[in-house]
């Protein structure tokens, strides 16, 4: 318990060490001297070795099996291999926000790093103690909720013989239990290590953008200065969230049995809600970058980001939603929401104040532009914003307000479905804009080719749905009657090959395709016919030399791959529900045959295994005949004359004898243009085999698009070309 | 002024949106409230359900109790997946119709809360009954050596 202790300790000196910091910022500023600004900057590494320290402890508490502490021992065991234990770290609220803090320390250093040479710059050397003060202010916050929250708790003698008791754990010779209660089975899984520290690099990045911001309003130092340095940071932000978001949909899809990856619940829309104000910002940043517009309008969205972090925080450890997921309750929400109170009153204050400051100098000339393309986009993106965070607390403002008890689970899709095409639409067609006026004749050229590239895509795409037998009926692919208008209000419901959502959908993806390719074409041919290059080196100086504008554009490529893996997937899904089978029996699915061939059950626990296994092996073939409909036991028996065996499966569940739980674990076959997915819920003392099939085409463009995505950013990011804003200029 | 046209027209469609999906939203009932007339034949969406009584899996048939209100049991029948973890005693999401010439509820969806890293209840805030029966690291009773 004494590395628990003097990780304790630790916290409480990085507490202190807040409040030393923000003190050394301030008289730096009040007395105008450097070396206090400096000496502040210097703490922040301390500050982060206080915080990693602290941490540190913890995961040595867990990985060395500290029981008495009553956080490890809700969390842990001694079974649990290594890497899980280290994740323990956040698996519950009091180490999460221990970690949280200890990430903020570290994205507070890197800016104190980074100052080493943006102090170089007049406004740099200006902006850095007000930065150090906003950044101490949050940490300070983390520092002592987290204190109070206290992971580092031991138990009482007394509470640590009770458990032992009821819980059947041996004490040693000291009275110390030797195992714990065990992790939540549902977090047992390789994601569990990989998504929340992703997640959470990207929530906490926002402190970054928003302290440059409130600095900036503190310093009036409103110039363009702070918003180039910002840029960089908010691409880190946005990378990691975009990362921690699809990830997040990835775990689910791998854990949860239900054959999907997004259900609008509160805790995914926790961290949608700044990825689309972040978004926002990456665009109308640029705005202000080149024609000086929207400087009040980007400062919002940044202080907005960051405050909508801490509301998805807030809302995924208060329990004011309800959600599928069960939440904490407790004082924890009451302080996040001072908090939270205290952000927006200080932001908007200072807005207030310097709003004279905000006027850009520029105004839009037309519609036709990069800027008004942009700035709908922005439009639209906080739209999103809005609608989901309303819909989120939809059932508690009906309850709260109306006093009535409702639910509309269909909203979400309902609302965001025709923003989400707007929003492809206007990234298919930003590229062939121009900054500030483009001739229609211009725009008539630019998209000409795409466009109709997009026509006869589509076109092809509904002549393949008709040989594949995809295509529904007249009335079921266009809204002909008002019963159809109506439905389109629901696109789940929608037949799979409905023009809304599947056709204009995958028509708009291909759509940004096509006007990225030419765009890119363009500037080649620009290059070759000026410069006299050759083909490669035209593409490779035109990216290079301009590599934010490319990597953007490959990160529009990424989600429109991504779009058409999320629309594939969900709307052409092929699924055979609760199929009841023995050894032997076999269920069709579309063209697939699937058979449990083994059943065995391992009723024993081992190390890294914690848990009994009932596992059933599948065979997974291919029946050549073209009848999609499924088919049950003998009837599919008959239906196979030349089987191709495509896959073995196992799939699991377990059994958590300390949780005295099930929990099923899915087996995926991915292939390129499908994946083949077998939940095994539940078997009975009978030898039945309750089982799940899912065919869930193109799950592959989900990863394709997020790799695009991420790739294109990162190239954007980096500082090649253009300014080394923030460093040494 | 075109953008504020445009504006207006966007935000009076998203307007109309939320409007439609309002009076179109689905009402939450208690178990107890299932048998109401005025809830018959309605898509319901059932707040406090949990579930008694498992008949069988394929199809799901079960019966469930209000969590809050000890006594009316209702059967559900669904053609859904069993969901993760699903037991007695367990608190389910129900979304579907009543059905009452099979006097029973007909569920399209069932859903069971999926245990959160942010859960509320600690084991070692509330040492539960368990009975370590099947405890495999430490056999017998409470041994402090």
């Amino acid at each position: 318990m004494e590395i628990l202790n003097f990780g304790r300790q630790l916290l409480l000196l990085a507490t202190g060490l807040t409040v030393v910091i923000f003190l050394l910022s301030l008289l730096g500023l009040c007395l105008k001297d450097r070396r206090f600004v400096v000496s502040a900057r210097t703490g922040f590494y301390a500050l982060l070795a206080l915080t990693g320290g602290s941490a540190g402890c913890l995961v040595h508490g867990f990985v060395n099996g500290v029981y008495d502490c009553e956080y490890i021992y809700n969390y842990s065991e001694k079974l649990l291999p290594t890497g899980f234990k280290i994740a323990c770290l956040w698996a519950g609220l009091d180490g999460s926000l221990l970690f949280w803090t200890f990430l903020v320390t570290l994205y507070s250093a890197a800016l104190a790093f980074q100052h080493r040479w943006s102090s170089r710059h007049p406004t740099g050397r200006r902006l850095e103690p007000y930065v150090y003060l906003v950044l101490t202010s949050v940490i300070f916050f983390f520092c002592l909720v987290t204190y109070q929250e206290n992971p580092f708790e031991s138990m009482t003698f007394e509470k640590r013989l009770q458990l032992a008791s009821s819980h059947n754990i041996a004490m040693d010779s000291l009275g110390s239990l030797t195992d714990g209660s065990g992790l939540n089975q549902q977090l047992v899984n390789y994601w569990f290590v990989i998504h929340p520290p992703v997640l959470y690099l990207g929530f906490t990045a926002w402190t970054v953008p928003f302290a440059l911001a409130l600095a900036a309003l503190l310093a009036g130092e409103l110039g363009d200065y702070w918003i180039r340095v910002v840029r960089r940071w908010t691409m880190v932000a946005w990378i990691f969230l975009t990362s921690g978001i699809i990830l997040g949909g990835l775990w689910a899809y791998r854990q949860l049995g239900w054959g999907g990856y997004w259900a609008w619940d509160p805790v995914e829309n926790a961290s949608f809600l700044p990825w689309c104000t972040g978004t926002a910002f990456l665009h109308s940043i640029m705005i202000q970058e080149r024609r000086d517009m929207l400087k009040a309008w980007n400062l919002l969205l940044i202080l907005t980001s960051f405050f909508l972090t801490i509301v998805g925080t807030w809302m995924t450890r208060s329990g004011v939603v309800d959600s599928i997921h069960a939440f904490a309750g407790g004082d924890i929400g009451t302080k996040f929401q001072y908090f939270l109170f205290a952000i927006a009153a200080v932001s908007l204050l200072l807005f207030a104040f310097r709003l004279r400051q905000l006027r850009g100098t520029s105004r839009l000339e037309s519609m036709l532009s990069r800027e008004s393309a942009f700035f709908l986009n922005n439009w639209i993106l906080v739209l999103i914003a809005a609608v989901v965070f309303f819909l989120s607390f939809y059932d508690k403002i009906s309850h709260d307000y109306f006093g009535k008890d409702l639910k509309n689970p269909g909203l979400f899709n309902m609302l965001t479905t025709p923003l989400f095409a707007m929003l492809l639409f206007l990234t298919a067609v930003g590229p062939c804009l121009g900054w500030v006026k483009t001739s229609r004749e211009k725009l008539r050229a630019n998209l000409l080719w795409p466009l109709a590239a997009s026509c006869v895509f589509v076109g092809l795409l509904y002549l393949f749905f008709s040989l594949r037998g995809l295509l529904g009926t007249w009335g079921e692919v266009l809204p002909l009657s008002w019963v159809a208008w109506s439905k389109l209000l629901r696109p789940e419901s929608q037949h799979p090959s409905a023009f809304y959502p599947t056709g204009v959908f995958l028509g708009l993806s291909f759509f940004i395709v096509s006007t990225v390719t030419f765009e890119f074409l363009r500037g080649m041919k620009s290059r070759m016919l000026d410069r006299k290059e050759d083909i490669l080196t035209a593409f490779f100086n035109l990216v290079v030399r301009q590599n934010r504008r490319y990597g953007g554009y490959v990160v529009h490529i990424g989600i429109a791959i991504l779009t058409t893996g999320i629309i594939a997937s969900s709307m052409f899904k092929v699924k055979e529900e609760n199929a009841k089978l023995v050894v032997g029996e076999s269920v069709k699915v579309g063209p697939y045959e699937v058979t449990p061939t083994q059943k065995t059950l391992v009723s024993e626990v081992r190390p890294g295994e914690p848990y009994w296994r009932d596992e059933v092996k599948f065979q997974v073939t291919r029946v050549p005949a073209q009848a999609l409909p499924v088919a049950h036991g003998a009837e599919a028996a008959k239906a196979s004359a030349h089987r191709e065996i495509v896959a073995e499966l196992d799939t699991e569940r377990r059994f958590y004898p300390k949780k005295q739980e099930w929990i099923s674990e899915v087996s995926i076959h991915r292939k390129l243009l499908e994946d083949i997915y077998i939940y095994y819920p539940m078997g009975d003392e009978q030898g039945n085999i309750y089982v799940t099939v899912f065919l869930n085409p193109l799950m592959m463009l989900i990863y394709l698009g997020w790799f695009t995505m991420i790739g294109g950013a990162l190239f954007a990011a980096i500082p090649i070309s253009g300014s080394k804003v923030g460093l040494s200029e | 002024m075109k953008f504020f046209l445009i504006a207006a027209t966007f935000l009076s469609a998203l307007v109309a949106l939320i409007w439609v999906g309002i009076a179109s939203a689905i009402p939450v009932v208690s178990v107890a409230e299932l048998g109401a007339p005025e809830v018959v034949g309605t898509e319901v969406e059932v707040k406090d359900g949990q579930v008694q009584l498992i008949h069988s899996f394929a199809p799901l048939v079960f019966t469930v109790s209000s969590r809050n209100v000890k006594g009316q049991l209702v059967v559900v029948e669904s053609p859904r997946s069993v969901p993760e973890n699903f037991k007695p005693g367990i608190d389910v999401g129900l979304r579907g119709t009543f059905d009452r010439q099979k006097n029973r509820f007909v569920a399209s969806v069932v859903t069971t809360k999926c245990p959160s890293k942010y859960e509320a209840s600690k084991d070692a805030k509330e040492a539960g009954p368990y009975t370590g029966s099947q405890q495999a690291a430490a056999p017998g009773a409470t041994q402090i050596r």
